[in-house]
C-alpha cells in the first residue's frame, strides 16, 4: 500500500470513520483535491477570458469522465510500464530491472510462437468473417417474405460468445464424441482430432470464430439500407447489370463501413484469449495466443513484469497495425463527405 | 494557474503508479493487531467450506471474545491470495497446500510446529521450506484405489488385498484380464492414469529430494511413462481424448472401469452413491501417489494480539479433536484428520466392507513431494510437452526422447 493513501486511512480511522468506509477515504480526498483545482482553474479562466464561458462549461461537464480515464486506464497504463522494468511476482518487493524483460521477450521463442499464432488468426480469419458477414448480410438484405426471422436465426448465434461458445464448440469437435465427427462419419469421413491435434487446433478456432459473424452483419445489413437507390436507378440506366452495381455502386458505398469492420476485427482477432484459455494453449503451443501467454506469465507463472512488458509489446503490434490498415485505406475507401468538401473547395 | 495542470496530472499519475508491497501504515496495523479478530482465507467446494467455517465456528466457541471472520474464495485461490499480498489486504491466516508453499514462504510468518502431534512425521515435514515451518498442517489429502468388485469376481480374478499395495507389474496383469469389450461399451481394467501419480507409485519423482533437479527424465521416469502409454495403447486403461469431457466415477458406476485410481478423500461423497457395481478400497499400487497436505499460514504482517489469536487459531485446527472432526461433514471430506483421536472419524462415514480405512494406511505411508517456488510454471510447462508431444497425451513422438529433453529445460528454469 502506498505510505500517503496510508496515512489518510489512518487519519480517517482515528477521526472515527467507519472501518468499511475508510479505504474510500483516500479516493474522496482526491477527487475533492481534484475538483477545488479544476475549480481554481475554471476560475481564473473565466477571469482571464470573460467570453470563454461556453469552453469552461464544456471542460467542467467532462472533467467527470476526464478524471476516470486518467485514474482507471492512463494511470494503471502509467504503472504498467513502470512495472514492465521490473522484476516482480507480487510477494516479494519488485526489482528495477531496466529493459530485460523486453530484451528477454525478443529472445523468448514462445514469444514468437504466440506471435505468428495470432498474427495468423487475424490474417485468416478477419477476412472470412468480414466475407461471410458482407454475403450474409447482401442475402439477407433482398425483400423476401419471413426475411425477418433469417435475420434473427443469424445474428442469434452472436449472443453465445465468449468461454459458453468454447465449451459447446468443445463438445461439437470432441473426437470421440462430437456432433462433427459423427456426422463426417455418416459419410465414411475419419474426422481429424480437432482441438486435440497441433495442426487442427488453429484451422477449428477460425472456424469457430465464424460462428459469431451476426455482429458483423447487422452493421453491414444497416449500410446496405443507407445506399441511395437512385445511385442504383443512374447505374441501371447507363446499362449497369447487378454484378457491376455491386462493383461500383454497393462496394464503394460500403467500403467506409467494411473498413470500420475490419478495424474492429483486426484489434479484436489480437485480443483473442478465451480459446487459447479453455485449450490451455492447444497441443504443442497451436493455440498459444498472445494475450493468453501474456496472463500465464502474469497469473500462472506470476512474472508481474514479464507480462507487463508483454502487454506493451502486443499494444505496439496493434497500433503499428491498425496505422497499416488506416494509411492503406486511403486507396480502397470511398466517403461521400469528401467528396462534397472538395466539390465546395472547387466551388 | 499554468502550473496547476500538470500539477494534477502529476498527483493522477503518482496515485496510478504507486504499487508495491510496503505494509500497511502503522497505525491500522497496530489498531489491527490489539484486537483478537483474525481474517482466515480458504479455497474449496460447499462441502469443504462448510468443514472450515465449523471450526472457525468451534475456535470462536472455545475462545469466548476471539472472532474469525471467513473468506471462502471458490476460484483461482492462489491468484487472488497473491494479489491480496501485494495490496496489503492479505488475511490473517491462508490455507496453503504443501505444494505451493514454497512460493508463499516469504510472505508467512515463521511457525512452531511439534511433529509428534501427528500420525506420521512426513505431515509436518511437508510444511517445511528450506528447514523453516511456514504453516501448519491440519488436512492430508492420500490417494487410494476403488475396485469394482462384481468385475474381478466375473473375471475371476481374486480381490487384491485391503492392506498391501499389489506392484505395478501385478496391477497391469490385472487390468488386461479385467478389460473387455469393443467401442463405447468398452470395459477399461484401469481408470486413465495419471503420469505424475504413477510415478511416485514407481518410485520416482519430478524433482530431487533438495528440489535442485527435475528427475521425471530419469530412467524410472520413463520407464513409467512408457508403463502408461503400453497400458493405453493395449487399452486396459482409456486414453486423455476417450475421457475428454466425460466423468470417471460415472463411467466407474456404469460398469466400465473395474479399477478407479485417483481417490481422494474428496471422491468419497460421489462413491457413497454407488450401490451397484459393489465396490470397496485398496492401496494404489507401488508406493502410492503423492500426498498433499494443506496447512494454515500466518501472515508475517501480522503482530500484537492479532498474531497471537492467529497462531491460537491454526494450533486449534491442526491438533484439537473438535476440529479434526469438522474435516468430515455428512460423507464428504475435506481431508483424512491428521492427529490419531480423529484419525478413525473417516473410517465411520461407510460401512466396513467399502474399507475406508484403506485413507488410514495411506496416511501413514504417503509420499509427500518437495515444494518449489515456481511449480505452476515448472509443472504445468513439463505437463504441456508431455502431452503435446507423446502419447501420455495427443502426441506420438518417443517418451524415452522427450522426458529426458524436458526434464533438462525444466532443471534450467528450476535453477535461474
Amino acid at each position: 500500500m502506498n505510505p500517503t493513501v496510508g496515512w489518510i486511512r489512518d487519519l480517517a480511522a482515528s477521526w472515527g470513520v467507519p472501518a468499511a468506509l475508510v479505504p474510500l477515504v483516500p479516493f474522496l480526498l482526491l477527487l475533492i483535491v481534484l475538483y477545488a483545482v479544476i475549480g481554481l482553474a475554471a476560475y481564473g479562466a473565466r477571469r482571464r477570458w470573460p467570453r470563454a464561458d461556453r469552453t469552461i462549461a464544456f471542460w467542467l461537464f467532462v472533467s467527470p469522465w476526464l478524471i476516470g480515464f486518467a485514474l482507471f486506464t492512463v494511470g494503471p497504463m502509467a504503472s504498467s510500464v513502470y512495472v514492465s522494468l521490473t522484476s516482480w511476482d507480487l510477494i516479494t518487493p519488485p526489482k528495477f530491472v531496466g529493459l530485460a524483460n523486453y530484451t528477454e521477450a525478443l529472445q523468448d521463442p514462445r514469444v514468437g510462437q504466440a506471435l505468428k499464432v495470432t498474427l495468423l488468426y487475424a490474417l485468416i480469419s478477419v477476412p472470412l468473417q468480414t466475407a461471410l458477414a458482407f454475403l450474409v448480410a447482401l442475402l439477407l438484405n433482398s425483400d423476401v417474405p419471413g426475411m425477418r426471422v433469417f435475420r434473427t436465426v443469424w445474428y442469434l448465434p452472436s449472443l453465445v460468445s465468449g468461454v459458453a461458445q468454447m465449451v459447446l464448440f468443445l463438445w461439437v469437435f470432441n473426437p470421440q464424441y462430437g456432433l462433427m465427427n459423427d456426422v463426417l462419419a455418416r459419410f465414411g469421413i475419419q474426422g481429424p482430432g480437432w482441438f486435440n491435434d497441433a495442426s487442427w487446433a488453429l484451422p477449428t478456432v477460425i472456424l469457430m470464430s465464424l460462428w459469431t459473424v451476426g455482429g458483423a452483419m447487422v452493421i453491414y445489413l444497416a449500410g446496405l439500407k443507407d445506399v441511395p437507390p437512385n445511385l442504383y436507378e443512374a447505374a441501371a440506366l447507363d446499362g449497369a447489370g447487378p454484378v457491376r452495381q455491386f462493383w461500383h455502386v454497393t462496394l464503394p458505398q460500403m467500403s467506409p463501413i467494411i473498413l470500420f469492420n475490419a478495424l474492429t476485427g483486426i484489434i479484436g482477432s489480437l485480443q483473442i484469449f478465451t480459446q487459447g484459455f479453455i485449450a490451455n494453449g492447444g497441443p504443442k503451443d497451436s493455440l498459444l495466443f498472445f494475450v493468453y501467454y501474456l496472463y500465464d506469465n502474469a497469473f500462472q507463472n506470476f512474472r508481474m513484469g514479464y507480462a507487463s512488458a508483454l502487454a506493451w509489446i502486443l499494444f505496439a503490434v496493434i497500433l503499428a497495425l491498425t496505422a497499416v490498415t488506416l494509411r492503406g485505406s486511403a486507396f480502397a475507401v470511398y466517403y461521400e463527405t469528401e467528396l462534397n468538401r472538395s466539390k465546395r473547395r472547387r466551388g | 494557474m499554468k502550473k496547476l495542470v500538470p500539477a494534477a496530472l502529476a498527483v493522477l499519475l503518482a496515485a496510478g503508479c504507486a504499487t508495491g508491497n510496503a505494509p500497511a501504515s502503522s497505525k491500522a496495523a497496530d489498531k489491527a493487531a490489539d484486537t483478537a479478530e483474525i481474517s482466515f482465507s480458504f479455497w474449496g467446494t460447499n462441502s469443504e467450506a462448510a468443514s472450515l467455517k465449523a471450526i472457525a465456528a468451534a475456535f470462536e466457541k472455545a475462545n469466548p471474545g476471539a472472532k474469525v471472520t471467513t473468506n471462502w474464495i471458490q476460484s483461482d485461490y492462489e491468484q487472488k491470495l497473491q494479489t491480496s499480498i501485494a495490496a496489503g489486504t492479505q488475511s490473517t491466516v491462508m490455507e496453503i497446500s504443501n505444494t505451493s508453499l514454497a512460493g508463499f514462504a516469504p510472505s508467512f510468518a515463521e511457525q512452531t510446529v511439534d511433529p509428534s502431534a501427528y500420525v506420521q512425521p512426513n505431515i509436518s515435514a511437508a510444511l517445511q521450506f528450506q528447514g523453516k515451518y511456514y504453516a501448519m498442517p491440519f488436512a492430508a489429502k492420500p490417494k487410494v484405489m476403488a475396485i469394482n468388485t462384481d468385475a474381478f469376481k466375473a473375471a475371476g480374478v481374486p480381490l487384491p488385498s485391503a492392506t498391501t499395495p499389489l506392484s505395478l507389474d501385478e496391477f497391469r496383469t490385472i487390468a488386461a484380464k479385467l478389460s473387455h469389450g469393443e467401442g463405447k461399451a468398452r470395459v477399461y481394467g484401469s481408470s486413465n492414469l495419471w503420469y505424475r501419480g504413477w510415478l511416485t507409485a514407481a518410485g520416482g519423482g519430478y524433482y530431487n529430494a533438495d528440489a535442485t533437479e527435475c528427475t521425471f527424465g530419469d530412467e524410472t521416469g520413463v520407464k513409467t511413462a512408457q508403463y502408461v502409454v503400453d497400458m493405453q495403447k493395449n487399452r486396459y486403461a482409456p486414453t486423455s481424448t476417450d475421457i475428454q469431457g466425460q466423468d470417471q466415477a460415472q463411467w466407474f458406476a456404469a460398469g466400465r472401469l473395474a479399477t478407479f485410481s485417483d481417490f481422494g478423500p474428496w471422491t468419497v461423497a460421489d462413491f457413497a452413491k454407488i450401490s451397484k457395481p459393489n465396490w470397496t478400497l485398496v492401496p494404489v499400487p507401488g508406493k502410492g501417489f503423492p500426498m498433499e497436505v494443506d496447512g494454515l499460514g500466518i501472515a508475517k504482517t501480522a503482530s500484537g494480539k492479532q498474531l497471537e489469536t492467529a497462531k491460537k487459531f491454526v494450533e486449534f485446527a491442526s491438533t484439537q479433536q473438535v476440529a479434526q472432526d469438522q474435516l468430515i461433514q455428512g460423507n464428504t471430506a475435506l481431508g483424512v484428520p491428521i492427529i490419531a483421536a480423529s484419525a478413525p472419524t473417516l473410517e465411520k462415514v461407510l460401512p466396513a466392507e467399502r474399507n475406508l480405512a484403506a485413507f488410514t494406511g495411506a496416511l501413514k505411508t504417503g509420499e509427500v513431494g518437495v515444494s518449489v517456488a515456481k511449480e505452476a510454471q515448472l509443472s504445468g510447462d513439463a505437463e504441456k510437452g508431455m502431452t503435446s508431444y507423446t502419447a501420455l497425451g495427443t502426441g506420438k513422438d518417443d517418451v524415452a526422447k522427450v522426458l529426458p529433453q524436458l526434464a533438462s529445460k525444466c532443471t534450467q528454469a528450476l535453477t535461474k
